[in-house]
């Protein structure tokens, strides 16, 4: 259905041009539901704005059912009544009401009678939830409520696909699983998506295809298990891995320990991890630093989280001390240097499953996630 | 009729000061008609008013969509025409307009000032209906866009509804200001009501009666048009409403 | 810079547009043959009250020293004044020709109040002399047909008088009083000098607009009026007439087609012209200086005095006391509710009428009351946008309420501030140019006295553009440079 080939976009950025897109190739069929991921700045959005003209591509070529949309008398209205749009930001229109936000390309665009589109626009939002806010306004709705309204907004118009552009990304977390619920039904019912998103579950749950997008080009493509299990070049690699991790580069003992346990616990939830996870992982990080670790040097920690086989890891390295030249091997064993039945390490293994030291200044401690 | 006003007028002012503020009601208005010049001058500040709020609309949103342009050649000039209208003051362009601009043409006095507020004012409200329009969240466009509507259609519908509302309160500064800004045309000898008034004064000699009056009436006009806008402000905001 | 020659290109090509007026040769032979065309009267004068009554007869009501541009621009037809005023004016210009004369015969008379009989029996005394020694007749003569140099020579010969202090209410109309080199000279005004010399008063000329001259001697603002005033029984019922000076009648004239047409000179030579009769000749350049700095200072001041009552209003009105805010938004809002002009004129003729104040102060009094009225709306919005948390973050910390105000809500509130306060200086500014109203020398009336002596309406009214261009831009740029600073000290 879409065809994209040696797509381009270079933002002009007063004077320093930006190149976003450098050589984008793709095909999406009817029916697809691609996700599009990677990390931020990467042209995601641009690449799916570009599709439907918004921006306005430097080079190459876009080819929708056979016909060249880039052309100069490609009729681009025409066009972007075919593909629907979702926003970030919802950007509903603020001085209509629900209901005529809904109504109103329908009447305007299409010529249905406004009998006609209400009903529809009536149907539309008892499929998305929103039948009781048919005359509120915009403002008035909540960011899930809003971002439901402006999905059915979109499908009034009868499209044959749906842009997603970070649906969820403005949403607080509590509305967020709302949002999706109504997209996946959309997938459900066999509806084209292209959908930019970072809520990995969902996307890996949904999509029939995965772009993963780095350096400006479609990077690895595959499906979810391809990209999510055996992603096979070095950035999708490190991407699929680095979003379950957190790391933290302290320099010296006096770090932010309660802005460090903040983000444990984020990264917790937002994994699901749970609250005896976090308290461990917190217990142990405290005591490793406060009291087991020498702080010669800087110190990294590192938390890693695999979704595979559940287990959580903690990495604490003792970086050599400043100044003392790049010698490798001059950091000292840290667990040899405690004394016989040192407190705080007994105190660490009771909250762990195992704690080690593979190299000197190294340690190593898993713990055991009960999430399944 | 004018006994009938006389007696209920002397029944109400009774007493030595009610005395006074008669003798003035009837040096100042009912000695020989005088209350016709303060009409006459009512009358030409509404016209001269009227004209130049519709003329500097139009004026206005010209300049805008000029300013907004693309084009340099159409957003310098319109930039530059702005600034100058705000750097010069209103009588200044007032004897420029009358003594050097119009003053070939076969134009009345009142079309030459209806012209010059035009030209004044449609530079400041040339900047209100940009910010308006400006300030329309980037967002709406490009949702309308996205949904197919074409650009005039997304600005008809979507851009022109939601500025109009957010440059209400400002239009209203605006157009009070210019209301009072007419009082100024007497310089030129055309008859508003302050000119009006100051004829009472060379006639009757009294500052206080003429001057007074003329405050009043501004005062009720000024309000009075206020209050249209907070009107047109109240219907024009959208309300939810149960369907 | 490039707007400026922007601005002369607009204006030139207006200059040329202008010079090509067509006239018809009418010549009306008397007032009846008016009608239907527009006559420029002296505003309030007997010839005003006379041609009145003739109702087809379209009436432009201005001041005596607008009448010749008025003529001349082609904005009336014809106008009617004293054959010597119209004398004088075709001896500077010939541009002008007498269509008809010897109506309402009249006098002129000096103005007293009622009761100065003593004073106005002096002046008759004197005048009696005058005419009896025949130098009223020199005076006359002298004046009527040479009258730059004979204030030359008055200049020169005589010096000013001395004694005690006498307020004359005057009116500026060539050749009876007009301004020579930023002073006073004329007809009138050399008569005057001449009976004051001998009575030993020093005089104090003050100028006032005709329709408030009986009103300023009854209120005791001046003790005469020499405005060439001519005697009528309705005003001879409110002021004592002194014998009579003069005696004259009117004329009507209108433009000469023939006579003086714009000869084809070359661009820089019409420039070098305009240059040299509006601002070096006659020294009108002093006048123009004057103006300037007459704007300048009402300018300045009114900023700070608006300022101030600002920040006092704004207190008041943000009192807890209902009465108290409730009256002064009332005040506020009735202050900016009528135009600044009808505030600047309850000012001097209500308000200021009976006292000796200077027409500068009262100006700077008006639009200081009433931009202080719009500063006090605008501060309270600045005010009220700082969030209530502040406050009471700081009363938490121990601050006093005058200390939470100076350093945390204040520095705030300027963020909104100082944009809008911005705007409203610049029209500050502007809207001092309506002073000439009230007859204050600011430099829009310093204009219109060189355009009206000059005739040429172009020049001045270009120049004090271009003035009033760079001064707001400078203001707005100091302005600019105040907000920078209000908002870098923010970010530090």
């Amino acid at each position: 259905m879409i065809s994209v080939k040696h797509l381009s976009k270079v933002f002009p950025n007063s004077g320093q041009p930006l190149t976003v897109l450098r050589d984008v190739n793709c095909e999406i069929s009817k029916g697809e539901v691609i996700s599009i991921i990677g990390p931020s700045g990467t042209g995601k959005s641009t690449l799916l704005r570009c599709l439907n003209r918004l921006e306005e591509p430097t080079g190459g070529q876009i080819e929708i059912d056979g016909e060249d949309i880039l052309a100069r008398d490609a009729d681009v209205n025409k066009l972007r009544r075919k593909m629907g749009m979702v926003f970030q930001n919802f950007n509903l229109f603020a001085h209509l009401t629900i209901l005529d936000n809904i109504t109103l390309c329908p009447r305007t665009l299409l010529g249905e009678s406004p009998e006609a589109a209400k009903a529809r626009a009536f149907e539309l939002l008892q499929l998305v939830g929103l039948r009781d806010k048919a005359g509120s306004l915009p403002g008035e709705l909540s960011g899930g409520q809003k971002q439901r309204a402006a999905i059915a907004r979109c499908l009034a118009m009868n499209p044959e696909i749906i842009l997603f552009d970070e649906p969820t990304s403005a949403l607080d977390p509590t509305m967020v699983s709302e949002v999706l619920a109504v997209i996946r039904q959309l997938a459900a019912q066999g509806m084209t998506m292209a959908i930019v998103s970072h809520e990995m579950d969902f996307v890996r749950s949904i999509s029939s295809r995965i772009f993963f997008m780095y350096d400006g080009v479609i990077y690895e493509e595959g499906t979810p298990e391809q990209i999510f299990e055996h992603p096979q070049r070095p950035a999708t690699v490190t991407f699929i891995n680095k979003i379950r991790t957190l790391d933290f580069n302290l320099a010296d003992r006096n770090f932010d320990l309660y802005g460090m346990f903040g983000r444990i616990e984020s990264f917790c939830k937002k994994y699901g991890l749970g609250d005896k996870m976090f308290l461990n992982l917190e217990h142990v990080a405290e005591e490793i630093l406060m009291q087991i670790v020498p702080f010669t040097g800087p110190v990294s920690l590192t938390i890693d989280y695999s979704e595979k086989t559940y287990k959580i890891t903690m990495t604490i390295v003792q970086a050599t001390p400043k100044g003392q030249g790049g010698q490798a091997g001059t950091v000292d064993s840290i667990l040899d240097k405690l004394p016989e039945n040192f407190l705080p390490l007994t105190i660490v293994r009771g909250f762990c499953s195992s704690l080690s030291e593979p190299l000197p200044g190294q340690l190593r401690v898993e713990f055991d996630s009960e999430k399944r | 009729m004018y006994s009938c006003f006389l007696s209920s007028l002397k029944a109400l002012t009774a007493g030595p000061f009610g005395q006074r503020i008669r003798e003035s009601i009837v040096a100042n208005l009912i000695t020989e008609d005088r209350w016709r010049i303060m009409l006459d001058g009512l009358f030409t500040t509404l016209q001269v008013s009227m004209l130049s709020i519709v003329f500097a609309s139009i004026w206005g949103a010209a300049l805008c969509a000029m300013r907004m342009s693309r084009q340099r050649f159409l957003h310098k000039p319109a930039g530059i025409y702005v600034d100058l209208m705000r750097s010069l003051p209103l009588m200044i362009l007032l004897l420029v307009s009358f003594y050097i601009i119009f003053a070939a043409t076969n134009l009345s006095k009142v079309q030459i000032v209806v012209a010059c507020f035009s030209m004044y004012f449609g530079a400041y409200f040339c900047e209100i209906f940009r910010t308006g329009v400006e300030g329309v969240d980037k967002g709406q466009r490009e949702a309308g866009s996205a949904l197919g509507l074409s650009r005039p259609q997304v600005f008809g519908r979507i851009v022109l509804p939601q500025a109009v509302l957010r440059i209400l309160p400002v239009f209203k500064v605006q157009m009070t200001a210019l209301i009072k800004s007419t009082s100024i045309v007497g310089y030129v000898s055309v008859i508003d009501i302050t000119k009006a008034g100051d004829y009472m004064r060379a006639r009757t000699f009294d500052a206080f009666f003429p001057l007074l009056l003329v405050a009043v009436i501004y005062f009720i006009l000024t309000w009075v048009f206020g209050l249209g806008i907070d009107v047109a402000e109240r219907k024009l905001t959208p309300k939810s409403r149960s369907i | 810079m490039k707007r400026t020659v922007h601005l002369l290109l607009l204006t030139l090509s207006f200059l040329a547009a202008s010079c090509s007026a067509g006239q018809e040769p009418f010549l009306p032979s008397s007032v009846e043959e008016l009608a239907g065309h527009t006559v420029a009267v002296p505003e309030g004068s007997t010839t005003d009250l006379f041609l009145s009554q003739y109702k087809n007869i379209d009436l432009m009501r201005i001041g005596l020293g607008e009448m010749a541009v008025a003529v001349k621009n082609g904005r009336a037809e014809f106008a009617m004044v004293q054959e010597t005023q119209f004398d004088a004016t075709r001896m500077q210009d010939k541009g002008f020709r007498k269509c008809f004369s010897g109506l309402l015969k009249g006098v002129a008379a000096l103005g007293f109040r009622k009761e100065d009989t003593l004073l106005c029996a002096r002046f008759n005394a004197f005048l009696q002399e005058f005419i009896d020694s025949g130098e009223h007749e020199r005076w006359y003569r002298g004046w009527t047909t040479n009258p730059d140099s004979m204030a030359v020579a008055v200049r020169q010969n005589t010096a000013p008088p001395e004694g005690e202090a006498l307020v004359v209410g005057i009116t500026l109309a060539f050749p009876f009083i007009y301004l020579k080199d930023e002073e006073l000279s004329g007809l009138e005004v050399d008569m005057m000098d001449r009976f004051c010399r001998q009575a030993g008063f020093k005089p104090e000329y003050c100028i006032i607009d005709f329709p408030a001259m009986i009103p300023a001697l009854h209120t005791h603002k001046t003790d005469i009026l020499l405005s060439h005033m001519q005697v009528t029984p309705e005003r001879a019922k409110q002021i004592l007439f002194s014998d009579p000076y003069f005696e004259g009648s009117i004329c009507c004239y209108g433009r000469d087609p023939d006579a003086g047409s714009l000869s084809k000179r070359s661009l820089s030579q019409t420039v070098i012209n305009s240059v040299r009769t509006n601002l070096i000749e006659e020294n009108y350049w002093k006048i123009l200086l004057g103006g300037l700095l007459v704007t300048l200072e009402i300018s300045c001041f009114s900023i700070l005095l608006s300022v101030l009552l600002g920040a006092i209003f704004c207190f008041f009105r943000m009192r807890r006391s209902s009465l108290v805010s409730g009256f002064t938004k009332v005040l506020a809002e009735t202050v900016q509710g009528i135009p600044v002009l009808v505030v600047l004129m309850i000012m001097c003729y209500v308000v200021f009428a009976r006292s000796d104040i200077s027409g500068v102060l009262v100006a700077i009094f008006s639009f200081g009351l009433f931009y202080g009225a719009v500063f006090c709306e605008l501060f309270r919005a600045g005010m009220l946008s700082v969030d209530r948390g502040q406050w009471e973050a700081g009363a938490a910390l121990g601050l006093g309420k005058f200390q939470v105000f100076r350093l945390i809500a204040f520095p705030q509130a300027l963020r909104q501030i100082v944009p809008v306060f911005k705007g409203d200086v610049v029209s500050l500014i502007k809207s001092t140019a309506i002073v000439g109203y009230v007859a204050v020398m600011d430099l829009t009336n310093a204009s219109n006295v060189i355009r009206a002596r000059t005739f040429d309406s172009f020049f001045p009214l270009i120049l004090i553009s271009i003035i009033y261009i760079i001064l707001s831009r400078l203001i707005g740029s100091a302005l600019n440079a105040l907000e920078r600073r209000v908002n870098m000290t923010k970010q530090q």
